[in-house]
């Protein structure tokens, strides 16, 4: 962040009068910089999942390829990148139009009020760049007194159980909190012969290395299995520490998974009302912008638009608000702070907007060898939609027991509501478990229509009544 | 990232490497050649979580396994909702495409063949694609909006349909322009590959399964080295003719066996084709070695000898071994020439996992 390109003094000027008028309608964000880069540079960026300074791990670089590829294809375009931070921080392609640029960092400024606003993210490390970057020091550091395929290796392991972390933690200051056990134990650095440092050094590879003292009492349940682990599972200090960052960086990550509607939702919600009424745009620029709006907020095969569904939402809560009581601006602010995507859409997704925005269901026939529309009815759609959204569309397993068959085996439990597990991964997640618990791992849920217990003990996998 | 995605293709290399001899004896993959790259499926990289999904859905390779038709009624909760669209995440198993070049490299690496010292720098011309062209026709990546979006107003003014209050412009098909690839040609060094295969009734599917496989990576490999390869194909039982690639690995004769018509046909080839020293040729012949008559063989022996040597870089033949077992020829071969030939590489191919020793045997000349 240090080699800072300054800006051109017309974005610079579009900036500054943007900043003005978004603080005008209301919007209250972070002072948030933004930064010139280059598409190699943006995707990098985007592969990172937003942060600039990641740990190194090959699957950045299997996202980066994948996104370039689709980038050079023209399949695919990635207009900004915006921070979670304060400041926050905003990358903008360079070689985005003028037009698109008074867009994007309207969009922007809709992004930075919403992180800095919105309940879910109240706890979030606003510090995130720097927490990262440090991130990113510290499993280096470990690579150099370990081995880089082994820290690979546990990476890859704790990012098959990174899904298991407890949303209601985000409430609570435990993830934002660093564990310091073994930094207290660490000798302040006296300042020594040189003969001595590489004693001194083996000394901290030692305690890195060395197994962590484990708490052994009995427990409820727990639903942040990853924080479970860190300080239940036999493992070496320098793989807590590993575990630790993964779950603190996946907390971070969390808001943005559960509130992607509300948030692009609002966003772009505020960039058309600027570019069309607030601030206009050009009359030149005028059939770029709509080029640009429309296929931002189209609907495209496979998915909900997370931006139109949004952006809609908005605009009806807006419409109704100010038909009932005059406080349709008022009232989505008030959406836009207390609420996160299930409960948006719980709330406001009613039978009228289900029509007039058409929505349906489909599914693939097998027969024709084509996807049909299956039904129209609210009834049915509201909670497809809504079961999607449920725990970010991850089942919902917690640790039940961690002295299962009275051998210390650990005995997780998916709550099944409808929707199975998928069986291969399953077991390629529970040998990754293993790996972490050391003796044998099982996940009860249900497979076909019956109570099974999947397990793996370290040579076999089995499922059992 | 560099460094991520260095390792991220190690990984990619690592997995290639290690189904490589899996990759070699099973067809399907040629099929999923597509330009210069190749798909390769990749499942065993994505990283499991505890994640919803139907495994029938999720059947490894693809699709088409179970599109059977019995769709369990279970399947609500992976049904698509949306507003005008529709969400499934399909459970795409994860694919990459891997250049051939990349590929040959692999391959290269695995069997630890040498680079090859090709013997001439002809010219021949290679295409190459620029997209500077504008096409009525194309994929909608390649859409130009501006002179889509200036046709389509066009239209709707001449047409009376544009209405200044409210300005609807809706391009139809016809206004429709893409950017489409003009080809250009460029100079480079070439070789010839001339593929001679026995397609006497002895010859079966399986055979010729095993000579398009085989065929396939002689192709990746030489067009590591190679820009321009130009392919010729011989089919022959007691008479021999030229025909094209598709013909080759499919056509089933039922006649006797005469290999030096085959050998006949191909120096005809070259002296007519490829006789100037630019040219690096390479003969590659398949049969399951049940020639005729001794008087043949001992002719084809003569051929090889006086004149084949003179003007290939490499002759290859491969023993098909076919459901009557495995002829004489292969025997003569190695009794005339034995290994004393740096130009003549000799294998006997027993069955589809044997391709890749017999991949070793004839790229591992290094010529």
């Amino acid at each position: 962040m240090s080699k800072q390109k300054t800006l051109p003094e017309n974005l610079e000027k579009i900036i500054t009068d943007l900043e003005k008028k978004s603080r005008e309608v209301g919007l209250d964000f972070f002072t948030t910089i933004f930064e010139l880069v280059d598409y190699k540079k943006l995707h990098e960026v985007a592969a990172y999942g937003g942060l600039p300074k990641r740990y190194p791990h090959w699957r950045w670089g299997m996202e980066y390829d994948k996104l370039m590829k689709n980038y050079e294809y023209g399949l695919a375009t990635i207009y900004e990148m915006v921070i979670n931070n304060d400041p926050c921080y905003a990358y903008l392609l360079e070689s985005n139009h003028l037009s698109t640029q008074k867009t994007v960092i309207a969009h922007v400024y809709g992004h930075s009020d919403f992180f800095k606003n919105n309940i879910w993210f109240s706890k979030t490390n606003r510090k995130m760049l720097d927490q990262s970057a440090n991130n990113a020091s510290i499993i280096r550091e470990i690579i150099q007194t370990v081995s880089y395929s082994e820290v690979e290796d546990f990476i890859d392991t704790c990012l098959s159980l990174e899904n298991l972390i407890d949303p209601g933690e985000l409430f609570s200051y435990s993830f934002a909190k660093e564990k310091n056990r073994d930094e207290k134990k660490e000798i302040p650095p006296v300042p020594s012969k040189s003969y001595l440092e590489t004693f001194l050094k083996d000394k901290k590879i030692q305690t890195n290395v060395e197994i962590q003292k484990v708490e052994k009492q009995i427990f409820n349940e727990e639903r942040d299995i990853l924080k479970f682990l860190s300080s239940h599972a036999e493992i070496n200090i320098w793989q807590s520490k590993i575990l630790d960052i993964i779950r603190s960086e996946a907390y971070y990550f969390l808001p943005q998974r559960q509130t992607k509607i509300l948030n692009e939702g609002w966003a772009t919600y505020w960039h058309s009302k600027m570019m069309t009424e607030i601030c206009p745009l050009d009359i030149s620029e005028i059939i770029d912008y709509c080029c640009q709006y429309s296929s931002i907020v189209e609907n495209k095969g496979g998915h909900i638009n997370p931006y139109r569904l949004g952006l809609e939402l908005f605009k009806n809560i807006h419409k109704k608000w100010d038909e009932k009581s005059h406080n349709g601006t008022e009232k989505i602010f008030e959406v836009r702070k207390i609420h996160n995507d299930l409960s948006f859409l719980d709330n406001f997704l009613d039978e009228d907007f289900c029509h007039e925005t058409k929505m349906f269901l489909y599914d693939y026939d097998p027969q024709k060898r084509e996807h049909i529309l299956t039904d129209r009815k609210f009834k049915d759609i509201k909670p497809q939609i809504l079961s999607a959204l449920t725990n970010c569309g991850w089942p919902i397993i917690k640790v039940i027991d961690n002295n299962f068959h009275s051998k210390g085996e650990l005995l997780l439990k998916h709550s099944y509501d409808g929707t199975l597990l998928h069986q291969g991964k399953s077991f390629e997640t529970l040998k990754r478990l293993y790996k972490i618990w050391k003796k044998p791992v099982h996940i009860e849920t249900v497979v076909g229509d019956q109570k099974k217990i999947l397990s793996f003990n370290g040579e076999e996998l089995s499922v059992k009544k | 990232m560099e460094s991520d995605l260095r390792r991220f293709k190690e990984i990619i290399r690592g997995k290639i490497k290690e189904e490589l001899r899996q990759f070699i004896s099973n067809g399907g993959i040629i099929l999923r050649k597509s330009g210069k790259n190749i798909t390769i499926p990749m499942p065993s990289i994505e990283i499991p979580t505890f994640s919803f999904g139907d495994e029938e859905k999720s059947g490894e390779g693809g699709a088409s396994k179970n599109s059977s038709g019995n769709k369990s009624e279970k399947d609500s909760g992976q049904k698509g909702k949306s507003t005008g669209a529709g969400e499934e995440e399909g459970e795409h198993s994860l694919e990459m495409d891997v250049p051939l070049e990349e590929l040959a490299d692999i391959l290269g690496e695995e069997l630890e063949l040498p680079n090859i010292r090709s013997s001439g720098y002809g010219e021949a011309s290679n295409k190459s694609y620029r997209y500077t062209s504008v096409h009525k026709e194309g994929p909608n990546s390649l859409n130009i909006f501006r002179q889509t979006y200036l046709k389509a107003l066009k239209r709707s003014i001449s047409s009376g349909e544009y209405n200044a209050q409210n300005p609807k412009i809706i391009p139809i098909k016809e206004d429709r322009r893409f950017l489409t690839a003009k080809e250009t040609f460029k100079q480079c060094s070439n070789a010839a590959i001339i593929y001679m295969m026995d397609v006497s009734g002895s010859m079966g599917d399986e055979q010729k399964e095993i000579v398009r496989l085989t065929s396939f990576w002689i192709d990746t490999w030489l067009s590591k080295y190679y820009k321009g390869l130009a392919k010729r194909y011989i089919i022959h039982d007691a008479t021999a003719k030229e025909v094209d690639s598709n013909v080759f690995y499919r056509t089933k004769e039922s006649g006797g066996t005469l290999i030096s018509s085959a050998y006949k046909l191909a120096l005809e080839i070259i002296r007519k084709n490829y006789q100037n020293d630019d040219w690096n040729v390479y003969l590659f012949h398949f049969s399951d070695g049940d020639n005729w008559s001794g008087n043949d063989t001992l002719e084809c022996l003569k051929l090889i000898e006086e004149k084949m040597i003179n003007v290939v870089n490499l002759f290859c033949y491969g023993q098909v071994e076919s459901r009557y077992g495995s002829g004489q020829f292969l025997r003569e071969l190695v009794k005339k020439f034995g290994e004393s030939q740096e130009k003549i590489a000799l294998a006997a191919i027993k069955d589809r996992n044997a391709i890749i020793d017999s991949l070793k045997i004839f790229l591992g000349r290094g010529r």
